[in-house]
């Protein structure tokens, strides 16, 4: 059978090998032409991104959770624009599909004008919402690239509204999900297929947007290069394609070859498996040797049978691209020969590396903790060498709230919050980490939205929206605060409310240095409430931080304490829902801070009395938030003293460690206690050099 | 006797004077003078009145007209001299201008200075959070009052504020454009409980007043900085028009906006006059188009360390940036969008060894000081303008019109150390700066206009600014465009562009209207809802050109619509059909017209008026014509070049002809209208250097305004 479920392209992660006809063009290459080049290139894809972003109506293409760019003949990203830094080297895998199965297929064929959608994770790399489109582009009768536009449209018909179902048991309750398909021929969209899809959607106007948004970007892309290949021709195109992957590859290494050879190791947690407080293990080991880093993550938990936790192996490395090209990599172009150096040991069966028909809608947050966990490890291995680059971990990434239902002008809506991208990052070696600073995983062009826009479009009312206290994780240098919220049902009878994310329970940063970990987050319902006397009565005292929420329950009503994630369920007027994201990790020890900055953080709602009092140990005024320097030196020596006295030996502490384990009803799909071990992997970049010593 | 106008521009470096009289005109320059900018003004004043042979007095006495564009505001915010302030805003909100769209980081920073995440920063705010108080009110999205204010709880916050010293206020509460009454009760509770006598000139700015549309940060921040700058503004500006009164002008001064006009002083809001240098530029750009016929322009200036670009399609300025960041504060204060990038004369060359020592332009840039290397004044680093001496085509004797001898030899050295690390000589390195920096500004110009969704190659470029059209022709080949335009005035477009400029006034308001409705798929019918808000702006422009001295039949206003299809998040712009809607062929018509509009900047397969179609703002300009400058013409000689307009003949590097070859140069002064040259040539004036490269035609128009056209097709 043609086409079919195909193991064996979506293995085929990392660049191929060049062609003799690439081999030979690039001897040609200068590498200030291809500068040159690479901008124009990086020109062009940008239009196309602009045009998706600027046509789309998801929230995925209102901050940039959109992509274009570049494939070779073979797949592989030459050249990619985008908000989201994972698409520049996710596209490739449906490229190779169309290229692997429809490219000399006689019914369905890759003709000028063809352009084809793509939705199933299994090649697209992470969940049902993130939809693209790839056009073959042609110069005379030959095919010389594909383009591609990808984002994330959200709602795509799945067990719940907004395309992330915290619920689902298996693929089949997560919606659409089309391996690459014809969606237009001879530069006409099909529009018996868009309609098919619009029958299997609650959201048609969203999705007709954004496929005819991906579909307009590609011919904006593909106008472009045919006056590029006009003036330069097919052979030196296809030939600086490929010189751009290779000399980003060459550049990576050079990078990577500045780091001392070693081995790190580092363990996080997931606390969420689909909807249920549950955890789950991710470990890593990173080796890095000469210009490579080899990433093996035996010991990681198994693949959840019926829950959404499991993830595909290439979203697990390409998200992994959000660290890398914001931080280490920052300065390279972002196409697929970034990858070159990563190799990666994936167990199978793992949640990692799940079944094809295993629950994947969760797989961001999994994908989160993975590179949380790189982050650290990546810490560890440059701090010696590049400790500019050192950074504790930002907040976890996607806490946000989910909703659906019809909304205040009578249409349906359904989509998760722009919440998530107020994230606050981590501190560095030399100062605090940034205030609510965007999602860490699309640093570039994600937005928390403003208020009015928000209340304009969906029936919402906020209570408040401010920097969230104490979210931050303390240290000599203190990450950077989330931001908190509370949200009401307004104008409309009800709607479907909840929560996406994890790390209600377990957080997932760490701090370093001695910095402190972020804290957990808490995500509230209040149901029946008497918001709606309160807001005329002038003695009612209306909570204006999730600190007056949680803890002065001024509004009357039911309160749920409810986590990240939580399905939606209904929700009525004047209910409300309120949480926050979290901050970013500390660095260094919090004893260390200069105590007037601990005050500035008090004035400024960063953090409480109590954390000033009993993390940094100061001692100061309430009132006039002046410290007295003699009496927290002496504070502080005395916390010294008693670290001392609780402290044991490295052999004590292991001997009562190992004794420890966590309750039995959250280990359910922990695997193995303390660590599995697996005996078969799959390998992603070549792990032979490592394996053969 | 006739009247002069006078033309002011003020830029980092230089202030520009372009005064006329009929069609004559004198330029000048003379240094900026940041430490009052007054004293750079009137010595400029005096130096045009000289050049027509009047003294200051009388020069000034027979002036008609002062238009001025100034920085005066955007200084304020960079050397933080503004006013200390305090924040009133909605409870429970107090933090949203820290929050900043979380992307605050980035606003106002050139990419390169954000793409290392871990090294990002927010700017310190321009009031602190001990500064921030919120008060207990709220009103929805549809303007309904949910909670009402409360007197006593506005005295204690005020009083908090009074008591920690700040100097003015800002209010800025939810949802104020729909509904200002709460902003409004503010403003007089304040008034009230602080009279006239306590609180000096403490200002009271209302965020409803400055910015009446959508968006609480962007709000905020508009309200903010333009109270931050208000004082200074205001004070330098009296300061500046006492001298002129003193000294015998009695007539306006007109401000120069950033939409493309100007006004009186005293009915301009001091924040809408950022950023008018270039956009005056790109108005003079448009005006010559106009004339000239040329409806696609892209007007460029490149200076010693930015290029900026504006783009005009179809002859008309319409393209605008709803959010720019004012120095580095996101605001959505509307003003014609102009782009820059590190790119220029100044820029530094440097070797990336990530990518095989490729050879890379910018963004560090060597400044005026100490500059580039050939300038001799301590810069070692190769630059383009080293390049441009290396390559012959910058003489050193005669740099600026001769009034700095430039040091070959210097760069030279900074340009063979460069190479000797990749083992080229100092010519091939040279050559392979140019054609970085040319592509690199060509490429940002296809970006400026593809991104809008035109075609470069219908476009032509305006080379203005010292290094433009050295540079012009290796840029327009980078971004596929075939002819560039070196206006007479260059060297002080700014300035000539206000000459160009109508008195001018925008009103903007968001009101969120579905033209077409998905859910029911009908047509908007609340037609007062329309006409109301399009009166209410109609009210306030009459009343600002009633006090300017016009009546409102001497006025043309135009309606512009911020529209979109139901559910997208960017908006479209159109210029409204009509001003005022009576049934449903009016809606139609507006319907129709946006999505025409849309088609044709984003293909028929995008347009999907099915979706619903939403206004959600308005903006109404009023425009009142003022005479214009008609340049002088000159007669077409047919003659040819005269012998003496050729000063030398030098080596100059030509790519096409692969290596050095005798060159002719030319006096820019000494040719003549209708002069055609061919390329290789290279031209040189006071202010700059044209180079006319291989394959390109110059010829001097009537105007004395030069031509490039491209000959041939680029072969590969």
């Amino acid at each position: 059978m043609p086409g079919g479920i195909d193991f064996e392209v979506r293995s085929r992660f990392h660049p191929e090998k060049p062609t003799q006809l690439e081999l030979e063009g690039m001897e040609r290459i200068d590498p200030t032409e291809a500068g040159i080049f690479a901008h124009k290139l990086l020109t062009i894809v940008g239009e196309g991104n602009e045009t998706l972003m600027k046509l789309g109506a998801s929230t995925g293409c209102r901050w940039g959770d959109t992509a274009c760019a570049i494939y070779t003949t073979s797949g592989d990203n030459a050249a990619t624009a985008t908000g989201l830094f994972f698409h520049a080297v996710l596209g490739s895998i449906p490229a190779k599909y169309v290229a692997k199965h429809w490219l000399n297929d006689p019914a369905v064929g890759v003709k000028p004008g063809d352009a084809f959608f793509c939705s199933d994770p299994f090649y697209a790399g992470v969940h049902a919402p993130d939809m693209g489109v790839i056009s073959p582009i042609f110069y005379k009768d030959r095919l010389v690239c594909y383009v591609g536009a990808l984002n994330h449209t959200g709602e795509c018909g799945a067990c719940e509204p907004g395309g992330m179902p915290t619920t689902s048991k298996s693929i089949y309750d997560e919606g659409i999900q089309f391996p690459p398909v014809k969606i237009a021929e001879n530069y006409i969209l099909r529009e018996d297929l868009l309609n098919a899809i619009n029958h299997m959607v609650r959201d048609p106007r969203v999705m007709t947007l954004d496929i005819k948004a991906k579909i307009a970007a590609t011919r904006v892309v593909e106008k472009r290069l045919q006056a590029l290949l006009e003036k330069i021709g097919p052979d030196y195109f296809m030939a600086m394609l490929r010189y751009k992957i290779d000399s980003t590859a060459q550049a990576a290494k050079k990078r990577i070859s500045q780091l001392n050879d070693g081995i790190f190791r580092d363990v996080q947690f997931l606390d969420a498996v689909g909807p249920l407080s549950k955890l789950l293990k991710i470990a890593i080991t990173l080796e890095k040797k000469g210009d490579t880093l080899y990433l093996d993550y035996d010991g990681t938990s198994p693949q959840t049978e019926d829950r959404s936790a499991n993830c595909i192996p290439i979203g697990i490395i390409a998200i992994q691209m959000t660290y890398f090209m914001c931080h280490l990599f920052y300065d390279l172009p972002h196409n697929s020969g970034i990858l070159e150096p990563l190799r990666y040991k994936i167990p199978v069966r793992s949640f990692l590396n799940a079944d094809r028909e295993l629950p994947k809608a969760g797989s961001p947050f999994t994908m989160d903790v993975n590179r949380q966990t790189m982050w650290q490890v990546i810490n560890k291995a440059i701090s010696s060498v590049m400790r500019e680059f050192v950074l504790a971990q930002p907040a976890n990434s996607f806490n946000t709230v989910v909703y659906g239902g019809i909304n205040q002008y009578g249409a349906p809506f359904a989509d998760a919050g722009a919440e998530m991208n107020a994230d606050g990052f981590g501190a560095r070696f030399d100062k605090d980490g940034v205030h609510v600073a965007g999602a860490s995983f699309a640093p570039m062009s994600s937005e928390p939205g403003e208020v009015e826009s928000l209340e304009a479009a969906l029936p919402f009312l906020y209570l408040y929206r401010g920097l969230h206290r104490d979210s931050c994780g303390h240290g000599k240098f203190r990450g950077g605060a989330g931001m908190d919220y509370a949200i009401a049902v307004y104008d409309v009878p009800g709607i479907a409310f909840g929560s996406w994310g994890y790390n209600s329970k377990a957080t997932s940063n760490k701090g370093i240095f001695g910095g402190y970990a972020s804290p957990v987050l808490p995500f509230v319902r209040i149901f029946n409430t008497n918001l709606r006397e309160m807001m005329t009565s002038k003695e009612a005292k209306l909570p204006c931080s999730s600190w007056m929420t949680y803890e002065g329950k001024q509004i009357k009503g039911t309160y749920q304490a409810d986590k990240y994630p939580s399905p939606p369920i209904p929700m009525k007027e004047y209910e409300i829902v309120a949480g926050g994201s979290g901050g970013g990790g500390g660095y260094g020890d919090p004893l260390e801070r200069d105590p007037w900055l601990v005050m500035k953080d008090i004035e400024d709602g960063i953090i409480s009395h109590r954390s000033a009092r009993e993390i940094y140990k100061v001692a100061y005024d309430e009132n006039a938030l002046l410290v007295d320097e003699e009496k927290t030196k002496i504070l502080r020596e005395e916390e010294r003293m008693n670290r001392r006295k609780r402290g044991i030996s490295f052999e004590e502490f292991e001997k009562e460690w190992l004794k420890k384990r966590p309750p039995e009803e959250i280990l359910e799909y922990y695997g193995e206690w303390p660590e599995k071990k697996y005996e078969s992997f799959s390998y992603f970049g070549s792990y032979l050099d490592k394996e053969k010593e | 006797m006739m009247s002069y106008t006078v033309n002011v521009d003020v830029g980092g470096t230089f202030m520009d004077f372009f005064v006329t009289k009929d069609d004559q005109y004198v330029m000048t320059k003379v240094p900026t003078t940041r430490y009052d900018l007054k004293v750079g003004f009137m010595r400029g004043l005096e130096e045009s009145a000289e050049k027509f042979g009047e003294s200051l007095e009388d020069f000034l006495k027979n002036t008609d007209i002062i238009k001025y564009s100034t920085t005066i505001g955007t200084n304020a915010l960079i050397e933080r001299s503004g006013s200390k302030l305090g924040l009133i805003t909605t409870s429970g909100f107090e933090d949203t201008i820290f929050i900043g769209r979380a992307r605050q980081w980035a606003d106002g920073l050139p990419q390169a200075d954000v793409e290392n995440v871990g090294r990002i920063d927010k700017p310190l705010p321009l009031i602190p959070r001990k500064h921030i108080v919120g008060i207990r009110e709220r009103v929805d999205y549809k303007g309904r009052v949910l909670i009402p204010l409360d007197k006593d709880d506005v005295l204690e916050k005020v009083g908090y504020l009074v008591d920690n010293g700040v100097r003015g206020f800002v209010v800025s509460l939810l949802w104020s454009f729909m509904n200002p009454i709460h902003e409004r009760q503010i403003r007089e509770i304040i008034q009230e409980e602080y009279p006239e006598v306590y609180l000096g000139n403490m200002p009271v700015i209302l965020s409803s007043q400055v910015s009446p549309k959508e968006g609480e940060y962007v709000r905020t921040m508009t309200a903010i900085v333009n109270a931050y700058i208000h004082v200074e503004f205001a004070d330098q500006l009296s300061d500046l028009m006492s001298t002129l009164i003193d000294e015998g002008y009695k007539k306006p001064v007109l401000l120069v906006d950033n939409v493309g006009g100007c006004g009186k002083a005293s009915r301009t809001i001091a924040i809408t006059t950022h950023n008018s240098s270039p956009v005056a530029g790109l108005c003079g750009a448009s005006y010559v188009g106009s004339q000239f016929g040329y409806p696609n322009i892209v007007y460029t200036d490149v200076g010693g360390t930015s290029f900026d670009i504006g783009v005009i399609a179809e002859g008309s300025i319409r393209f605008y940036d709803l959010y720019p960041a004012v120095n580095r504060w996101r605001t959505q204060l509307t003003m014609i969008k102009t782009a820059s990038i590190g790119a220029g004369g100044g820029s530094i060359a440097w070797l990336n060894p990530l990518f095989g020592n490729r050879l890379e332009v910018g963004p560090k840039s060597a400044g005026s000081i100490p500059g580039p290397a050939c300038y001799d004044l301590g810069g070692e680093e190769p630059t383009v303008t080293d390049a441009d001496v290396v390559l012959g085509y910058i003489n050193p004797d005669y740099y600026l019109g001769g009034k700095m001898i430039l040091n070959k030899e210097k760069a030279l050295e900074a340009i063979g150390k460069l190479g000797k690390q990749v083992g080229w000589d100092e010519v091939t390195t040279a050559l392979m700066i140019k054609k970085v920096v040319d592509a690199r500004m060509g490429q940002e110009i296809f970006k400026e206009v593809a991104f809008k969704g035109y075609e470069p190659s219908e476009f032509i470029i305006f080379a203005c600014g010292g290094a433009g059209p050295t540079h012009c022709c290796g840029v327009a080949d980078a971004a596929d465009m075939r002819m560039c335009y070196i206006p007479a005035t260059a060297p002080v477009f700014g300035a000539f562009g206000a000459a160009t400029l109508d008195i001018v006034h925008k009103y903007e308001r968001s009101q969120h209207l579905r033209l077409f409705d998905y859910a029911t798929s009908t047509y908007f019918n609340e037609y007062d809802k329309f006409n109301s808000i399009v009166s209410e702006l109609k009210e306030l422009a009459t009343e600002d050109i009633t006090l300017e001295g016009f009546s409102e039949e001497q006025a043309t206003f135009k309606l512009e619509l911020e529209m979109r299809y139901g559910t997208q998040w960017r908006y479209t712009h159109i210029e409204s059909p009509i001003l005022f809607i009576q049934g449903e062929e009016d809606v139609k018509r507006i319907c129709n017209h946006f999505t025409e509009e849309f088609k044709q900047l984003y293909g028929g397969e995008a347009a999907y008026p099915e979706a619903g179609i939403e206004v959600e703002t308005f903006r109404l300009f009023v425009t009142l014509k003022l005479p214009r400058f008609m340049i002088g013409k000159y007669d077409l000689q047919d003659e040819g070049v005269l012998p003496e307009a050729i000063k030398e003949e030098r080596e100059c590097y030509w790519e096409a002809l692969k290596g050095f070859s005798r060159t002719k140069i030319y006096e820019w002064d000494m040719l003549r209208p209708g002069n055609l040259i061919e390329g290789p040539a290279v031209i040189e004036a006071q202010a700059t250097t044209v180079v006319v490269e291989h394959g390109w035609i110059f010829q001097m128009d009537e105007y004395r305004n030069g031509v490039l056209r491209k000959q041939t097709t680029k072969s590969k």
